[in-house]
């Protein structure tokens, strides 16, 4: 289990984090969502060991994890960059990480290196972006870390390679209980993957849910109503965004759907459709409730 | 989904160790660079040694080593230089971005990480190095098996087959091994330093810029800033404290002593006066090391991740950097204020714009170039205003003192005068007795007490300041005190009272065993080395002599032609043991009676010489003075049928002849005056005319142009000093000069109204006249001034 607790990171005059509380379960696959800026990767450097915290505690199964060997034994992490790996091999960097990591399991290196075939003599700096991708994901698999965190893991794959790294990561759940921690600004990925999600802004916790209960807790409404409402009246529901187009008005709202639906009927709708939000659109609709929008860009 | 692959963890935990893992993938990530070093290494050394064994085989010689000899000290240099890129790429976590996230993830600690890393680079940088010196030593070791002491031939121009026979390996091992010790102490020391510089940047540009300014700078400061201080203090030479820490300081002071240490201590043993002791440096430079690996380690472990890319983690380095230059600057412009203040602040600002990217906080900088430039400033000035913080002026107690090494040519220079290169022999003469310490301390002490009244007297610009040149020999004293400190004072003269105290140093039983001991030595080494000569030029059917040839050397009459005696003996080390006894005893026989009032006339220098069927050849060997008080050493050598010719019986139209040529070619002159009221024997300075007309003291010179029978007989009793109760005389040919017998100042009177310089005579007389002072001292000094403008 991976525990955040009170975590502040400061640098210099810039407080990345402001103390999150965060505990991600074992086995889990976990989203880290957040404007840029709102410290995901902070966080996931963190969890590997490259950043000491300023105040807090960050904790892999109960143990600090700065400084730990024990601890980041237990966590793989692979970070939005490639360039480092360029004067490496494929079988290069199976060598280096092998040394590093007590359970490197070379017989999955080849079997999941035989569903990608990645030439396994030829220098990285000859592998296209997606290529290099997959050759730190295999090895980050393959190192059977208890822990894998990405960032921006799907960056530069391409569609079929990024199912290809989606069931790789899932059979690993489900094979040894791998837990995952993904960064990315691609919601789609992380609401096919992720079964839980936080959201960060400004290095605060927005939340941190189940993404089921995320999704079930925001709704898009679409109503007409027989006399005059406007925004005003709609002040006991919680209404992240509010539009009207004629007679129709559209709101986000965060809640229930029945506690929104109760709450609607008492103005005696004509129509009144309730949509279910995606989680860009949820994503979108929070921060713009943060005030982080793109209202005023014509 | 489906699956793809199980991804099951490996049942079998294999047992790791990611430090050393971690080494292994540094080291071979430094390939490239170890296989450069090993190429520039290769072309040093083993080029040089293999050359010369090849040239032997195919030349019947040594070539000319400038060419290999260059190309290695280039190719080592750079290959030397090299490891701050060792150093610098073994941490690239430190400095490269991209990588930060791979290496800081890794299971590691910080310290594994560090010392990992600091060993991987290690091993890229010394490996290669050691390679190259594995080869070095097979090669030396096999020119000592197989070559050294063989004969080889070559063929000159005129077709003459010429032998050579092999001597280069056997100094070659011991030297090459000095070499090797020395240069890997000097290449641990720049890795480290390194290392420490790049643990406080950020950027590669800054930690590779900011070591070859440290280790540049480090040196040049301790240089300029101590010869600021303390060059031209009574004493004091600047270069021993300014080697000796750069020795300990730097990468080019470990450069230094490693070639130093490799070639027999030629360069810093001069500066340190022979008291340098390798190991004990290697010692402590190793230690200074340990010491800056500790604090790279303790900063390596304060810095953060997040700190990469930024020009100075710890603005330690940066500090330093504008600090030394600041101080070099300063030291170096300390007579020109304001040239110092525009210099300094134009660099130190140009530095602060850079680092500070640009102007912000201006102000800041300002205020730290004021503190360096004030903090510089104070301390060359105070330094220079207490003559080296009062160095000039420490005279250690004697109870503090276990015992002091001097270098010393005796109170009055002659006989018992170590030469320093006598026989090759540089050791000083170490006293330890109480009562003989407390004789130099009492000399030095007076010394040091008269240069403080001069310069109270007259300042350090009037020429009165220093010392008459007549007291010009030189006086070393190394102090070795209690708790293993030292004192070190290199005097070029001191003043006639100092040289008094000193004089009861000269005759005392242990300066005399120990000078006899040294002279015992030198002797018996003599046969040593003549025998090997003379065995290898026998195996090669040569014939090979060497002789010992006595010439006598009056004062007066050094003129080879006139008193070459040409005894001959062949190198025999019955001989040289008789020798040394003799020798030996006749300098336990000096006492104060003969010491100072020495009445002899006669001075032998025997001199070793190679000769090859009639011809003789200089060996470049010292000579042995054998003054004619020395009885046993005298019927020693008469014993051995040497006709040590007496200049009394010398033929009087020889020495005629002798003296017109030296009035051609030079003059021949008398002094007289106070000043010589106790004469001291001027030949081994040769002040007087090397000074030109200058005369010392209240007297006069006297060109002498007649050379009658009086010349003659003073010629024939001219001795090496003399005690007078009133003025003495002391005649001079070329360069040479002989104290006149109190008996014969008559005769020098008479000569010297033959060729007195009148017109001078009255003119010094009112020049004298005019000088208020009593002190001798003073119108000592003015008078050659005087005199000098004429």
């Amino acid at each position: 289990m991976i525990e955040l607790k009170n975590v502040k990171m400061a640098f210099e005059d810039f407080n990345a984090l402001d103390g999150v509380d965060l505990t991600i379960e074992s086995g889990t696959a976990f989203g880290l969502l957040g404007s840029n800026g709102a410290g995901k990767s902070t966080i996931l450097r963190l969890l590997s060991g490259v950043y000491k915290q300023t105040e807090g505690d960050v904790l892999i199964d109960g143990e600090p994890v700065y400084d730990n060997v024990s601890a980041k034994q237990k966590v793989f992490f692979i970070n939005d960059e490639t360039v480092q790996f360029g004067s490496m091999t494929l079988t290069d960097m199976r060598n280096y990480y092998k040394g590093f990591y007590p359970n490197f399991s070379d017989e999955t290196f080849d079997k999941l290196n035989e569903v990608i075939k990645l030439p396994e003599k030829k220098r990285l700096d000859k592998f296209s972006k997606g290529m290099k991708r997959q050759a730190i994901v295999i090895t980050g698999l393959a190192a059977c870390a208890d822990y894998l965190l990405l960032d921006e893991a799907f960056d530069g794959l391409d569609p079929t390679m990024r199912i290809i790294v989606k069931r790789m990561l899932v059979d690993a759940m489900l094979d040894r209980k791998l837990t995952v921690v993904i960064s990315s600004h691609n919601l789609k990925e992380i609401n096919e993957v992720c079964d839980t999600a936080a959201l960060l802004h400004q290095g605060k916790l927005l939340f941190n849910r189940d993404l089921d209960s995320v999704k079930g807790s925001i709704h898009k409404v679409q109503a007409a109503f027989t006399k005059e409402i406007g925004e005003e009246d709609f002040g006991e529901l919680n209404v992240l965004h509010y539009e009207k187009n004629q007679s129709v008005t559209y709101l986000i709202i965060k809640g229930g759907e029945d506690e929104i639906r109760t709450a609607l009927e008492k103005y005696r709708p004509k129509l009144l459709d309730m949509i279910p939000l995606t989680l860009e659109e949820i994503f979108i609709y929070e921060m713009e409730g943060m005030g982080y929008d793109c209202n005023g860009i014509d | 989904m489906t699956a793809t692959v199980s991804t099951e963890p490996n049942k079998n935990v294999k047992k790791i160790s990611p430090p050393l893992h971690n080494w292994k993938q540094n080291v071979r990530g430094g390939k490239k660079l170890a296989i450069i070093l090993t190429v520039l290494h290769m072309v040093a050394m083993p080029a040089v040694l293999l050359s010369t064994i090849i040239s032997i085989y195919s030349h019947g010689g040594t070539d000319n080593y400038a060419g290999t000899a260059t190309i290695a000290v280039l190719t080592t240099a750079l290959a030397g230089f090299m490891g701050i890129f060792a150093a610098v790429d073994s941490f690239s976590c430190l400095h490269n971005k991209t990588v930060v996230d791979m290496k800081l993830s890794l299971p590691m600690t910080a310290a594994q990480r560090f010392v990992s890393n600091f060993l991987s680079g290690l091993f890229t940088y010394i490996v290669p190095f050691l390679t190259a010196q594995v080869f070095s030593l097979l090669l030396a070791l096999y020119g000592r098996i197989f070559m050294e002491g063989r004969t080889f031939y070559h063929i000159r121009f005129d077709n003459v087959w010429v032998p050579y026979t092999c001597d280069v390996f056997t100094d070659c091992l011991p030297m090459l091994l000095k070499l090797i010790a020395g240069g890997l102490l000097a290449m641990l020391m720049l890795y480290t330093v390194t290392v420490l510089i790049t643990t406080c940047c950020g950027s590669k540009f800054e930690s590779i810029a900011y070591t070859i300014l440290i280790n540049v700078l480090i040196p040049a400061t301790i240089l300029c800033v101590t010869y600021s201080i303390f060059d031209g203090l009574y004493g004091f030479d600047p270069s021993l404290p300014a080697v000796k820490l750069i020795m300990y300081t730097s990468t080019a002071g470990g450069i230094l002593a490693a070639v130093d240490w490799a070639n027999g201590s030629t360069l810093i043993g001069y500066a340190t006066n022979g008291s340098m002791h390798y190991g004990a440096w290697a010692l402590v430079y190793l230690l200074i090391i340990a010491a800056l690996f500790a604090l790279a380690f303790f900063l390596y472990r304060k810095r953060r991740a997040e700190q990469v890319s930024k020009p100075f983690v710890f603005k330690l380095v940066y500090y330093i950097t504008v600090t030394c230059g600041t101080f070099c600057l300063v030291s170096l412009l300390t007579d020109e204020i304001f040239p110092a203040i525009i210099i300094t602040a134009v660099v130190y600002m140009i530095f602060e714009v850079v680092t500070n990217r640009g102007f912000k906080r201006f102000w800041l900088s300002i205020i730290k170039y004021v503190c360096t430039f004030i903090a510089a400033a104070v301390l060359i000035f105070v330094g220079q205003k207490t003559e080296g913080f009062g160095s000039v002026y420490r005279v250690p107690a004697a109870a503090a003192v276990t015992s002091a090494e001097i270098y010393y040519e005796g109170f009055y220079g002659d006989f018992l005068y170590i030469e320093t290169n006598f026989y090759g022999n540089e050791a000083p003469i170490v006293i330890k007795d109480k009562e003989n310490i407390k004789t130099i301390i009492s000399a030095h002490k007076t010394a040091v007490l008269d240069y403080k009244e001069r310069e109270n007297k007259y300042g350090t610009d009037d020429v009165n300041f220093y010392l008459d040149s007549i007291h010009y020999k030189p006086l070393t004293i190394k102090y070795n005190l209690i708790g293993g400190g030292s004192l070190y004072r290199r005097y070029s003269g001191l003043c006639s009272e100092a040289e008094e105290i000193l004089a009861a140093l000269d005759v005392s039983e242990e300066y005399k065993t120990l000078v006899a001991e040294t002279y015992r030595e030198s002797i018996l080494e003599v046969p040593v080395k003549y025998e090997n000569i003379i065995e290898s030029a026998r195996r090669d059917n040569e014939e090979y002599r060497v002789k010992l040839v006595a010439y006598t050397r009056n004062r007066i009459l050094p003129n080879d032609d006139f008193t070459k005696v040409s005894v001959s003996s062949l190198c025999e080390r019955g001989f040289y043991e008789q020798l040394a006894d003799a020798y030996c005893k006749d300098i336990m026989a000096i006492n104060e009676e003969n010491y100072f009032r020495s009445e002899f006339k006669n001075v032998w220098t025997l001199y070793t010489c190679s000769s090859d069927g009639d011809a003789y050849y200089s060996t470049n060997a010292p000579a042995l003075t054998v003054p004619e008080s020395f009885e046993n050493t005298v019927a020693l050598l008469e014993k051995f049928d040497f006709n040590l010719k007496r200049v009394e019986t010398a033929d009087e139209r020889e020495i005629l002849d002798y003296l017109t040529r030296a009035a051609s070619s030079g003059s021949v002159t008398l002094f007289t005056g106070s000043e010589w009221s106790r004469m001291n024997d001027y030949g081994s300075s040769g002040v007087i005319h090397a000074q030109g007309q200058w005369v010392y003291g209240e007297g006069f010179e006297s060109y002498v142009y007649d050379f009658d029978e009086n010349v003659i007989e003073l010629i024939r009793n001219a001795m090496p000093r003399n005690i007078v109760s009133e003025n003495g005389y002391i005649i001079s040919v070329y360069n040479f000069s002989g104290a006149i017998p109190e008996e014969m100042n008559g005769t020098a009177a008479a000569v010297t109204r033959t060729g007195r310089d009148e017109e001078a005579e009255k003119l010094y007389n009112e020049i004298a006249n005019r000088v208020s002072t009593t002190d001798s001292r003073t119108r000592k000094a003015q008078i050659p001034r005087e005199r000098n403008f004429l």
